[in-house]
């Protein structure tokens, strides 16, 4: 079975290390024997976007986000009709702020996102920075996700998107309601680093199987061996929530 | 200004230091802090007792080594040099290095060798008035503490824009971004590598400063040193990299480090890694501002060493050979592994990562490396793993398909002993450290019997010169 994923602007959106997560995606899905490709998307590259299974999209410094910012806008049919087919979008950060409808920087100014998450993100003075737990459910089961955050945009939450975590340590959204990341669809946003997926197997391979479920509804990934990464998880976990408590 | 505050702070900051030393503490920045509290304009007071005689190194990488180099140039040539060597570069730590260091009576005789924080600079350029800035280069490194890059260099940027007219600012005439805050009507000094041994034209490892800080223009490149350092120039607007007023040519691997040609005078450095090149590059050329006489500098030239724990070759106290690098972003990562493919010894490989503040507490740049390439190095038998953050690489190198060669050891010390026991014959160990193991492992490996490797290339680099 193929597994396409692009990724969108590697070369603008490379900050804090997010290629990680497409890395993990690639070699989880080739360890269960799946062909995989991975396409580097980006200015003046533009294939159609819901031909892939998953897109991944990290953040950048501003200036690189302004560009991509500018080119996105000529993507929108685009973005949008992938995410309505179901191609699932993993956004980090930079990305993750690209994709609400808005940003508004510390000093007025309002950059238009692409609007297909309902979300907005307003600048702020403090940086929010450290590591972070959270608490997602994935088909009814509780998880502990293990990240690292670094941002000054604060993301409120319109009624369309839901949370993707409960944050157990760490600001995550806006530092104010204990949530963090969203869920539209199949489409997820977070500001979780670390790479996201690295300590958190299961929310990969949730990913890989949401998107192959969109050719064959009947998809059950095999079970890897993650000892290494579930021991460091939990290691984590304990070290940054039950240590302090 | 009073004097009696200069007087009372520095009296003050000396019997906390007397009371911390007493106590078995370092004391590096807290006399400073109280001193700074006492005497607001402390940092004045130095600056006009050392005259023109302060140079400040900043930038991402390298600073600890251009200073001790420049340090050594500068003792050789006969000089008193006061210098914050434990690596204390925050505005408490520069205080503290200089109410130790000098002695008023006779500060006309002394000089300072300062290492400077990014974040720092801008506060004490103009209190110290230095005669020389020294920027390295820019990576990106520890975003958990100031943000994204181009935070940091703005803030070296406008730190140069407020130098006094006497200062000459020494930039790294390969690095766009630092080329880019060459300050307006200032005195500038470029270094910088004309050919090498190592060049590529390969782009893939630029990933800072790929866009121009003038117009925002794609830079184009005709030869990469390594990151983004090389020939650069921007197409659309006048923005290129200026020619070096000190520069190496024929940068090439030899005996067990690294020769150039600077002019007619050969420089070696023992260490195998291109970025020392730049560090001996940028302590040369703060030497010729500083006139250091030529005879001592080409001597010194002849036999530079890196500074402890970086790119340091060490012996065990069972005589294994071994390498002790400092290792804290992608780039610098990278170019140790350069060193590990060129390596002609079979090697293992002990990686020590920790999450400690003085690390960077986000280990995420660990997925930025290449270390995929360590598949090609044929022999490569283990990598050992340890650390608050040992896990975090394991899972990188599991990822890397190099899962079977790994082996996590609890403790760092216990993990160094492990592989040394372990080693096999014939090969050789690199100890990759972040900055809080650093230096315990190395007094352990010293106080296990282990020595440094002596000058003993002096006599064959000399001779060709």
């Amino acid at each position: 079975m193929q597994l396409k994923i692009g990724h969108l602007y590697p070369d603008l959106l490379d900050l804090y290390s997010d290629r990680g997560n497409v890395i993990i995606l690639q070699k989880r899905a080739q360890w269960r024997g799946l062909d995989v490709t991975v396409d580097q998307i980006s200015v003046g590259h533009e294939p159609r976007l819901a031909d892939y299974d998953i897109l991944v999209m990290g953040g950048g410094m501003d200036r690189e986000q302004g560009i991509v910012a500018k080119d996105l806008q000529k993507r929108s049919a685009n973005i949008r009709e992938a995410a309505d087919g179901g191609t699932v979008i993993l956004a980090i950060c930079g990305g993750y702020q690209l994709l609400g409808h808005s940003f508004e920087t510390s000093t007025g100014q309002r950059i238009p996102g692409l609007g297909i998450l309902d979300i907005h993100t307003v600048g702020a003075k403090m940086r929010m920075v450290g590591n972070v737990v959270g608490e997602m459910e994935i088909d009814g089961i509780k998880h502990n996700l293990i990240g690292y955050e670094n941002h000054s945009g604060k993301t409120f939450l319109g009624p369309d998107v839901q949370p993707m975590m409960r944050v157990v340590k760490g600001y995550g959204n806006s530092g104010e309601d204990k949530f963090e990341g969203v869920r539209q669809g199949s489409v997820f946003g977070t500001y979780l680093h670390g790479p996201l997926l690295a300590k958190n197997p299961f929310l990969a391979d949730h990913l890989v199987e949401l998107a192959l479920r969109r050719r064959d509804l009947s998809v059950q990934l095999e079970q890897l061996n993650d000892d290494l990464e579930c021991s460091t998880n939990e290691k984590l976990y304990k070290r940054l929530v039950e240590a302090k408590s | 200004m009073s004097s009696w505050r200069f007087r009372a702070a520095v009296l003050a900051a000396k019997s906390i230091k007397r009371i911390l030393t007493l106590t078995g503490r370092k004391g590096t920045t807290l006399p400073g802090n109280i001193a700074l509290r006492i005497c607001p304009d402390l940092l004045a007071n130095y600056g006009n007792l050392l005259g023109e005689r302060i140079v400040f190194v900043t930038g991402t990488n390298g600073k600890t080594t251009t200073s001790n180099l420049l340090v050594n140039f500068l003792r050789s040539d006969g000089r008193e040099v006061i210098s914050n060597s434990l690596g204390a570069n925050l505005i408490a730590g520069i205080a503290t290095t200089l109410i130790e260091g000098v002695v008023p009576r006779h500060a006309h005789q002394q000089a300072a060798v300062l290492e400077v924080d990014e974040a720092t600079i801008g506060n004490v350029i103009v209190p110290l008035r230095p005669k020389a800035v020294l920027v390295t280069n820019f990576f990106r490194d520890q975003m958990d503490r100031y943000g994204e890059l181009d935070t940091v260099v703005e803030m070296v940027g406008s730190a140069l824009q407020k130098t006094p007219s006497s200062t000459t600012v020494i930039l790294n005439a390969d690095d766009p971004l630092v080329t880019s805050i060459a300050p307006d009507d200032k005195n500038i000094v470029y270094f910088g590598i004309e050919s090498s041994q190592f060049d590529s034209e390969d782009h893939a490892e630029v990933r800072d400063g790929k866009f121009c800080r003038k117009c925002g223009g794609n830079l184009h490149y005709t030869l990469y040193h390594y990151g983004q350092l090389g020939f650069y120039r921007c197409p659309s607007c006048d923005f290129a990299r200026p020619e070096p007023t000190l520069a190496a040519e024929h940068v090439r691997l030899h005996e067990e480090g690294i020769a150039f040609e600077v002019g007619k005078v050969t420089g070696f450095i023992n260490s195998p890694a291109v970025y020392n090149v730049y560090n001996a590059l940028a302590a040369i050329t703060a030497s010729t501002v500083f006139g250091v006489q030529d005879e001592v500098l080409v001597s010194e030239m002849s036999y530079m060493k890196t500074q402890l724990g970086r790119m340091e070759r060490l012996y065990s106290g069972a005589g294994r050979e071994l390498m002790l690098t400092l290792v804290k972003n992608p780039t610098g990562f990278n170019e140790v592994l350069k060193v590990v493919e060129h390596e002609r010894n079979p090697v293992e490989l002990v990686i020590i990562l920790n999450d400690r503040y003085a690390d960077g507490t986000d280990v995420s740049w660990i997925w930025d490396t290449n270390i995929e390439r360590l598949q090609q190095v044929a022999d490569l038998r283990r990598i050992y793993c340890c650390g608050t953050r040992a896990e975090d690489f394991a899972i990188r190198l599991k990822y890397a398909d190099l899962d079977q060669i790994t082996e996590l050891v609890e403790g760092d010390v216990a993990c160094v002993d492990t592989a040394l026991r372990q080693l096999p014959p014939g090969h050789m160990l690199y100890i990759l450290s972040t900055y809080t193991s650093l230096y315990a492992v190395r007094d352990h490996l010293l106080e296990q019997g282990g020595s440094e490797v002596a000058a003993q290339n002096r006599a064959s680099v000399s001779g060709s010169a």
